[in-house]
């Protein structure tokens, strides 16, 4: 299959890990520029941002045909390449989230803070919007070549930061005891532990059934935006009346999007005993994250199937 | 005189075309391209409603386009414009992202595997024979004498009488300035 689609899965993988880190980073540092987010919510947001990043640029190196010649793109710049622009914003952005984060863990204000809150901000941004660009850029895909996919994208890319903040705040705590072991004692934050208790996560949950609700809005006006285009027969042809329609609406609609936010929902209406809830609470994050790789696998894949129709498009 | 700059260019007549695969044989011996991959081929076209249908076929390959898609996406500027005005890629510049391939609306290029070169193989036009004063390896093999090519900007030239016969650029609408143009198949 390797002649057949020149984008395989290790982009969708790249192109998800890319949002998390961004969604995660724009709002952790949306949080500390508006100074209204919870301070739990700030830190681990900071924390998570740069690793899923960097493991996406390691598919990204994977899934090149000349791996080796990878730094090449780091040199060389081109002003009409979208992908060009991603290669500077991605090389910057894991570094300015690292710096971020060790400034967060070690408690460093002033001026340096304030500089690397909003370069973050920006970055982050960036990079959750130059995930759609770069599909969207191509104007002889029917599927890609639209510029509602970096809206989409970039939602989603909030919606699942946001879970990857509640997940990770989950098990934050545990992972902290464990790294006491390695990490000198004056080096540790002033807090203990983050106590990211029932409280938080239900606030982020109340967010968090807005950004689903918002992604839906937008999955509807890409399906009809299709509808409207000449050559948009093709696009729904491959991710929504065939191709990859299984994908789309039972993996992103339904497991993704609907079961998420109706569990949140519940949820919030304190529908469900102690231990259920406990189990809701981390199945409901899990199945946003789910959604938000089918999204990315649907639209990377159901581009690709739309080429060889294309040849013969005169 | 100040010696005037070549545009190569090239026209393939379908009316001609009989579809033996002949050119992209050659291409492939000529610019020893990988396994499965081809730089030029023949694609089948059907045309009309039936009862009155035809099937013809065409020589199918890079477009080498003045407003190239493919330039335009290449991060590292490896796919770029030859002095002679067709598209060519840099070995030494790409990193094999496909991005070009992806982008190319005629879908012209192809990923070379990555236990080969790895880079996006495409007509070059053979540029290389063109330079010495030769054809192409496609035009020398053609059977029917479907392909001409030959310098645009020179008034003189085979290929100028070739498009005063009716050669058309593919897909115009898309605004990309081809220097490859076809002679459609009149039935």
């Amino acid at each position: 299959m390797e002649h057949f689609f020149t984008w395989n899965y290790l982009i969708a993988i790249y192109l998800f890990l890319a949002g998390l880190s961004a969604g995660s980073a724009v709002i952790s540092s949306i949080g500390e520029i508006v100074n209204k987010a919870d301070e739990r919510v700030r830190r681990i947001g900071a924390y998570l941002a740069p690793f899923p990043v960097m493991l996406g640029l390691a598919c990204l190196v994977l899934d090149l045909h000349r791996p080796l010649n990878f730094y090449k793109v780091l040199i060389h710049y081109n002003p009409t390449s979208v992908m060009s622009w991603g290669a500077f914003f991605l090389l910057v952005f894991p570094i300015a989230a690292l710096a971020y984060a060790g400034l967060v863990y070690w408690n460093i204000n002033g001026t340096i803070r304030k500089v690397c809150t909003w370069l973050e901000l920006i970055l982050g941004v960036a990079v959750g919007i130059y995930a759609g660009l770069l599909l969207s850029a191509i104007y002889a895909n029917p599927v890609w070549s639209n510029s509602i996919i970096a809206v989409l994208f970039f939602v989603s890319a909030i919606s699942t930061g946001l879970c990857l903040i509640i997940i990770g705040g989950k098990i934050w705590d545990q992972t902290e005891e464990f790294l006491r072991g390695f990490i000198p004692e004056e080096l540790l934050p002033q807090a203990k532990s983050l106590n990211f208790d029932d409280v938080i996560t239900r606030n982020l949950l109340t967010i968090d059934i807005t950004v689903i609700l918002v992604e839906l809005l937008v999955i509807s006006t890409l399906i009809i935006s299709y509808a409207l285009q000449p050559t948009g027969y093709m696009a729904l042809g491959a991710i929504i009346t065939g191709g990859y329609y299984l994908l789309f609406w039972i993996g992103l609609i339904l497991l993704g999007l609907i079961a998420p936010l109706t569990l949140g929902i519940m949820e919030l209406q304190n529908r469900f005993d102690h231990s259920t809830s406990v189990l809701i609470s981390w199945a409901e994050p899990v199945m946003v994250l789910f959604g938000g790789f089918i999204l990315r696998y649907v639209i990377v894949y159901g581009g690709e199937i739309v080429y060889p129709i294309l040849t013969f498009y005169k | 005189m100040a010696e005037q700059k070549k545009r190569w260019g090239k026209i393939v007549d379908l009316n001609k075309c009989v579809g033996c695969h002949a050119c992209s044989v050659a291409c492939l011996a000529e610019n020893k391209v990988p396994d499965k991959v081809y730089r030029t081929r023949i694609i089948e076209n059907e045309e009309g409603q039936y009862p009155n249908v035809v099937r013809y076929t065409e020589k199918y390959s890079c477009n080498h386009c003045q407003n190239a898609p493919c330039v335009k996406a290449c991060p590292t500027k490896a796919s770029h414009y030859t002095e002679w005005g067709t598209v060519d890629v840099k070995p030494e510049l790409c990193i094999g992202c496909g991005y070009c391939v992806l982008a190319c609306p005629y879908r012209v290029r192809m990923m070379s595997p990555r236990s080969n070169e790895g880079l996006p193989e495409k007509c070059s036009l053979c540029t290389h024979r063109l330079e010495q004063g030769q054809k192409p390896a496609c035009e020398t093999t053609c059977i029917a004498g479907a392909i001409v090519t030959g310098d645009l900007n020179d008034p003189s030239s085979e290929i100028n009488k070739w498009l005063g016969k009716g050669a058309v650029a593919r897909r115009p609408e898309l605004g990309t300035k081809p220097n490859v143009f076809i002679i459609p198949f009149r039935r």
